[in-house]
């Protein structure tokens, strides 16, 4: 399903407190794409793109952390890894919209 | 909030070195560059381009192919999970490179043909090449590889597209690029080269009529840069919203710079790959201007009474700079000349002349 964002797209809805603990604990998303709304029609041949490791790893610690040890993520990302822990707490399609996707990547490589 | 988009493909030039000294050629190509890229260089550079979500890269040149390492660095786009496509002259397509290409999962490979036999080896100033290049494009489509033509389009050329249509129809390329030649380097200089605004048009006509047919005969016939806009000759074409130079597309020089388009001057380098990652160079706050920072009162004027300007945001922006050392107003515009007939405007640019300041 594509959507207007970058966005990751979650293959699996949580159906249960336990069904979100397993999965952030295990792997929270299954599949994440990316996908992006500039000029859609020039960039619909590309297809979906599936985020790099080191970023989904990031945000995964982050939003572990936050929903299992209530530990607020790091303020140049807080406000990203909350909107994607609140539509997952919804069940809801988890979304990155490209500027937090960049965001993310910012505050990766300012740890490196 | 600060810019949020990638370069979704990359032109790459690999070394501004060739062995052809094209009377057209815009970069006017001929020894490499003074402090090229190494191929470990390459390789880091590589390294950076799927975090800003790069989905292909073109090599260009230069004749890439002159660059004895440039297969490792495909082989690596494509370890990287990048499309990789290659420009050349075809001199060089012998069965051993053709290999290579193969080997190196090239995705596809452009051979510049530009005009009937004796109009393509008088722009080169040598006999022989167009059947050398024709006999490249053979083993090329012969290894499985899809092929296609680009044409720069010119004075000399103008009146062969038809011919020249049937011939690689006839080779089986896969798709032919027809691109207006953009009046820099070598090609500013050249006689007879430079499009009038009439021969414009009449490439406008040919694509027009020509292209719907083109998919059916299993050569697709595509327009280059500086192509169209907002008539029924470029109405095949995805609707026109602005130059991508900075926005979705972007170049690297041989020696490490990066542009918004390799067809801009290197005046308009935005960084150097040697002293910042392509990630800073794109993402900083004043990068790309012409296209990032457009407004209706940056209009030039071939452009700024134009009722498709805000959409448009003044053509093409190599071609723009090319003809007036400004952006947003470009003169190629089939919509801008007839509107300027219509209204019985002085013409904003003919051949010899620069548009109006």
């Amino acid at each position: 399903m594509k959507t207007d964002f970058v966005e990751f797209q979650i293959l699996r809805k949580p159906v249960s407190l336990r069904d979100i603990i397993e999965d952030v604990g295990l792997r929270w998303c299954r599949v994440c794409y990316l996908i992006i709304n500039w000029r859609i029609d020039e960039l619909r041949k590309f297809g979906e793109w599936r985020i790099p490791n080191e970023l989904y790893d990031e945000l995964a610690k982050h939003l572990h952390a936050y929903l299992y040890e209530d530990k607020m993520p790091p303020a140049e990302i807080a406000s990203t890894v909350l909107n994607i822990a609140d539509d997952f707490l919804r069940g809801d399609q988890v979304r990155l919209k490209a500027g937090d996707y960049i965001a993310l990547e910012n505050y990766r490589r300012s740890l490196a | 909030m600060g810019f949020e988009g990638f370069p979704l493909i990359v032109g790459w030039e690999l070394t501004l070195a060739c062995n052809l000294r094209c009377r057209h050629c815009g970069s006017s190509a001929a020894l490499p560059r003074r402090d090229e890229l190494n191929v470990e260089e390459c390789l880091a550079i590589c390294e950076q381009l799927p975090a800003l979500l790069v989905q292909e890269v073109d090599f260009t040149g230069g004749e890439p192919l002159l660059r004895p390492d440039w297969s490792r660095i495909a082989t690596h786009l494509g370890e990287l999970g990048i499309r990789t496509k290659l420009l050349t002259n075809g001199l060089t397509l012998g069965p051993d490179t053709v290999a290579q290409l193969k080997d190196a999962c090239i995705a596809g490979v452009g051979v510049s043909i530009d005009g009937l036999e004796a109009t393509h080896d008088h722009i080169r100033d040598r006999t022989g090449l167009f059947q050398h290049a024709l006999a490249g494009i053979e083993r090329v489509s012969n290894a499985g590889l899809p092929v296609t033509v680009i044409t720069t389009v010119n004075g000399l050329n103008i009146d062969e597209l038809p011919a020249l249509f049937v011939l690689l129809r006839s080779l089986g390329v896969d798709a032919w690029q027809v691109q207006p030649i953009f009046p820099l380097g070598r090609g500013k200089a050249a006689s007879g080269l430079r499009l009038s605004e009439q021969a414009y048009m009449q490439l406008g006509a040919f694509v027009g009529e020509w292209g719907p047919l083109s998919a059916e005969t299993g050569t697709e016939l595509m327009p280059g840069d500086s192509f169209g806009y907002f008539t029924e000759l470029d109405m095949r074409e995805p609707p026109w919203g602005g130059c991508s130079a900075g926005l979705t597309a972007c170049g690297i020089t041989s020696d490490g710079k990066v542009k918004g388009c390799l067809a801009l001057p290197d005046e308009l380098v935005e960084g150097d790959l040697r002293h910042k990652d392509l990630w800073d160079i794109w993402f900083r706050e004043d990068a790309f201007p012409y296209t990032r920072q457009f407004s209706i009162d940056r209009l030039g004027p071939a452009c700024q009474t134009c009722d498709m300007a805000e959409q448009c945001k003044g053509g093409c922006s190599a071609m723009s700079y090319a003809c007036s050392q400004a952006f947003h107003n470009d003169p190629y515009c089939f919509y801008g000349m007839r509107r300027r007939d219509a209204q019985g405007l002085q013409r904003a640019w003919s051949a010899g002349t620069r548009p109006r300041e």
